[in-house]
């Protein structure tokens, strides 16, 4: 893979002109098919989990528990999949605000998993796509926990990361939702117990309620099955969590993805192209079919929701050549893959960066 | 009089109402069953299409058990969406004040206007469309005056179609006096209904003054002296007004000159914001109770913030919508793609919009 290379101030005026035009020309285009796409997602979802619920609830009787508890807990977690990738993450991104629909609403939205709305609104939509792979600024680095490049320094508790990395992907969830809380900061004694208060209160809240459906509520409701169904829906959540975490550990960290050590001068100077640039070269695409990329949240196109982070995410793939030909022509590296091969290398990375490489330095403090 | 009432407090509305109810999810399969339950939306179904003039038409609605009735005068909010857009109008009611679940709004091609003329091209009979709670303050007075004087202009008529309709069936015995200013003899919009209740309730008087009366017969526009001839005694009776700005704005002075401005009771309809590029705006901020003036040099999250006020926001630059507020009023620029919003309740990116009119924010 050739690395990209550096644009002047000029050439990365006139990218960002191309790119800019680019999604002028897709916001023009929104209408009807954009409104049929999301509310089409919304019903399947939705008619997914209620089969899903009821298929783990008719669970009760031996025999038929053989096919029916698999098939539920399947139905179930795919369900999940769809609401927090295809539906909450892009709505959320305020990708159909455009629709003016209070239930599509960017700001109002609630997903269906344990990480609060508005921590989501906050660690994700403004930091993460704002400061994108800018060390000491973008927390999606290694989610705190993990050392995924050369640039971040060596502790010693990175020496257990391909355990905590295994951890993560089965509790991905709940990584997720208290990823916000910023436990790092905790442990360093740099959060208030008032600011962690404040912090934690929204997670506890947001968790005790899905916890309490998932545990509680639908199992009580199935009376002698409650083990069958618990269990069940313990299942489909395992099946998003494994998978959500497979999709998200491919967008910023397969091989050849960069990271950015910025100085305050760099990020106020930085011009709208070279925002476009740095978010090109932190991201990697997955290659794959439409369901493949329905499934992964057009995540799977990583490079276009980066560039353009509130255009609905089923328009990703038709502007992918695009992009690609842009990229190509101002010699940035469009880095693409199938999910097998980019995750291959997030793997590697896991075990590579758990010894120490480059000489360690301490952040300064 | 029908009294309008609010459910709340049951205890499966608390239930419902409850945070760790998924409201929507259990919406959603109820509308599978049947369009109309809804716990989320009001909903109505469209009964009859009628023609009531060359552009104007009549809806007659049947809503779901949410609804709890309206007064005459009053007016309902309609969401209805033209390409994945939802738009927001309020339509006055024109049917008689009832506890039935059937009522009719009326509404009139605008020119050029999106949304009246698709509804006109589009809606059919069997449709469900998603309304706002009926509300407005345009109602009659609570205790009814012995002599009314109704004067409308083009569709300004329908919030006084309702209030007519409803005090005949009532039984009202006073004087009722009804004016309305058309254009042509063509667009006298409840004309044959109008004549037909005058036939039949000999306190009713109904006049049209047209623009174009069609046999040459010269203009007949509002003034003192037209109305004067038609309802000689006209001062001395209460009077509801409804119609375009223009027209009202000229009836509304001459009763201040006659100083009987607190028996005019008004209704203004559709008057369309004015852009005032580059002007500093007239911003009123709704929650917060205040109104300052700003916005001409920059965007409007730069506008509440040099006003002292401290707006949610992330990237200012139109990626994260942390900013995102809802405009209820007004007309702004998104700096980013050239768009303008000049609808009523569209949400708005601050850090990206510039004001184009007065401004009034849901903040």
């Amino acid at each position: 893979m050739a690395a990209s290379r550096i644009l002047t101030p000029t050439e990365a005026d006139a990218f960002g002109a191309e790119l800019t035009a680019l999604r002028e020309e897709v916001v023009a285009d929104l209408g009807d098919k954009d409104a049929r796409h999301i509310r089409g997602m919304i019903r399947i979802q939705r008619r997914l989990a209620l089969t899903g619920r009821a298929l783990l609830w008719f669970g009760f009787m031996p025999p038929v528990a053989i096919v029916t508890w698999p098939l539920g807990a399947l139905a179930l977690g795919i369900a999940k999949i769809l609401e927090n990738m295809e539906i909450g993450h892009n709505v959320m991104h305020g990708q159909y605000d455009w629709m003016q629909d209070p239930k599509l609403h960017s700001q109002t939205y609630e997903w269906d998993t344990v990480c609060d709305g508005d921590h989501w609104r906050n660690s994700h939509n403004y930091e993460h796509h704002t400061y994108t792979n800018i060390l000491g600024k973008d927390r999606d680095i290694g989610y705190a926990v993990l050392r995924m490049s050369d640039e971040q320094p060596w502790r010693p508790m990175y020496l257990f990361q391909p355990i905590s990395n295994a951890l993560l992907a089965m509790n991905f969830d709940t990584g997720v939702g208290l990823h916000d809380v910023q436990f790092e900061r905790v442990w360093s004694g740099d959060m208030s117990r008032a600011e962690f208060k404040q912090r934690f209160k929204p997670f506890v809240k947001k968790a005790s309620r899905m916890w309490f459906k998932d545990y509680v509520f639908f199992p009580l409701l199935s009376g002698p099955n409650f083990l069958g169904v618990m269990a069940g829906n313990a299942v489909a959540n395992l099946i998003r969590n494994l998978w959500a975490y497979t999709i998200i550990f491919c967008r910023h960290f397969p091989r050849g993805v960069q990271v950015f050590e910025y100085s305050e001068e760099q990020l106020k100077t930085e011009s709208k192209g070279q925002w476009y640039a740095r978010q090109i070269n932190g991201s990697a695409n997955l290659e794959g079919g439409r369901l493949f990329h329905i499934m992964s949240g057009h995540l799977s196109h990583q490079i276009e929701h980066h560039l353009f982070p509130d255009l609905p995410a089923h328009r990703y793939a038709e502007i992918g050549p695009r992009v690609e030909e842009i990229c190509q022509r101002y010699g940035q590296l469009y880095n693409t893959g199938p999910l097998w091969k980019q995750y291959a290398t997030v793997l590697g990375k896991v075990f590579k960066y758990a010894l120490p490489t480059r000489s360690p330095q301490p952040l300064a403090a | 009089m029908q009294a309008t009432t609010t459910n709340n407090g049951g205890l499966l509305q608390r239930v419902l109402n409850h945070p760790w109810i998924e409201r929507e999810t259990l919406s959603f399969h109820l509308s599978a069953i049947n369009p109309l339950w809804s716990l989320t939306d009001c909903r109505a179904r469209i009964v009859e299409i009628r023609d009531e003039t060359h552009d104007t038409k009549s809806f007659v609605l049947e809503a779901g058990s949410w609804w709890t009735g309206f007064r005459a005068g009053q007016n309902l909010g309609v969401a209805i969406e033209i390409d994945g857009v939802t738009h927001r109008r309020r339509y006055s009611i024109s049917s008689c004040e009832s506890g039935a679940r059937r009522f009719t709004i009326t509404t009139k091609r605008v020119l050029d206007g999106r949304v009246s003329n698709w509804m006109h091209d589009h809606l059919q009979a069997g449709d469900v469309l998603n309304l706002a709670p009926v509300a407005g303050d345009f109602v009659l007075p609570q205790s009814l005056p012995p002599a009314l004087l109704m004067l409308a202009a083009g569709s300004g008529i329908t919030p006084l179609m309702s209030q007519v309709r409803s005090l005949l069936a009532g039984g009202y015995g006073g004087q009722l006096r009804f004016v309305h200013y058309v254009r042509t003899p063509q667009d006298r919009i409840f004309g044959a209904e109008l004549e037909e209740l005058a036939d039949q309730h000999a306190n009713l008087d109904v006049q049209w003054c047209c623009e174009d009366d069609g046999q040459g017969g010269g203009a007949e526009r509002f003034s003192p002296e037209q109305l004067t001839k038609r309802v000689a005694n006209y001062p001395e009776m209460h009077t509801l007004l409804c119609g375009p700005a223009g027209f009202m704005a000229a009836v509304r002075d001459h009763w201040q000159e006659l100083g009987r401005s607190d028996q005019l009771q008004f209704e203004y309809f559709g008057t369309p914001p004015v852009a005032r590029k580059g002007a500093a705006a007239n911003i009123s901020l709704l929650r917060q109770q205040r109104e300052f003036t700003g916005g001409a040099q920059g965007t409007l999250l730069e506008a509440l913030e040099a006003a002292g006020e401290s707006p949610a926001y992330g990237c200012r630059m139109g990626i994260c919508h942390s900013c995102k507020c809802r405009k209820t009023s007004g007309q702004v620029r998104n700096l980013l793609t050239g768009a303008v919003s000049a609808d009523p309740d569209q949400d708005i990116q601050l850090c990206i919009s510039v004001a184009e009119s007065d401004i009034e924010l849901d903040y």
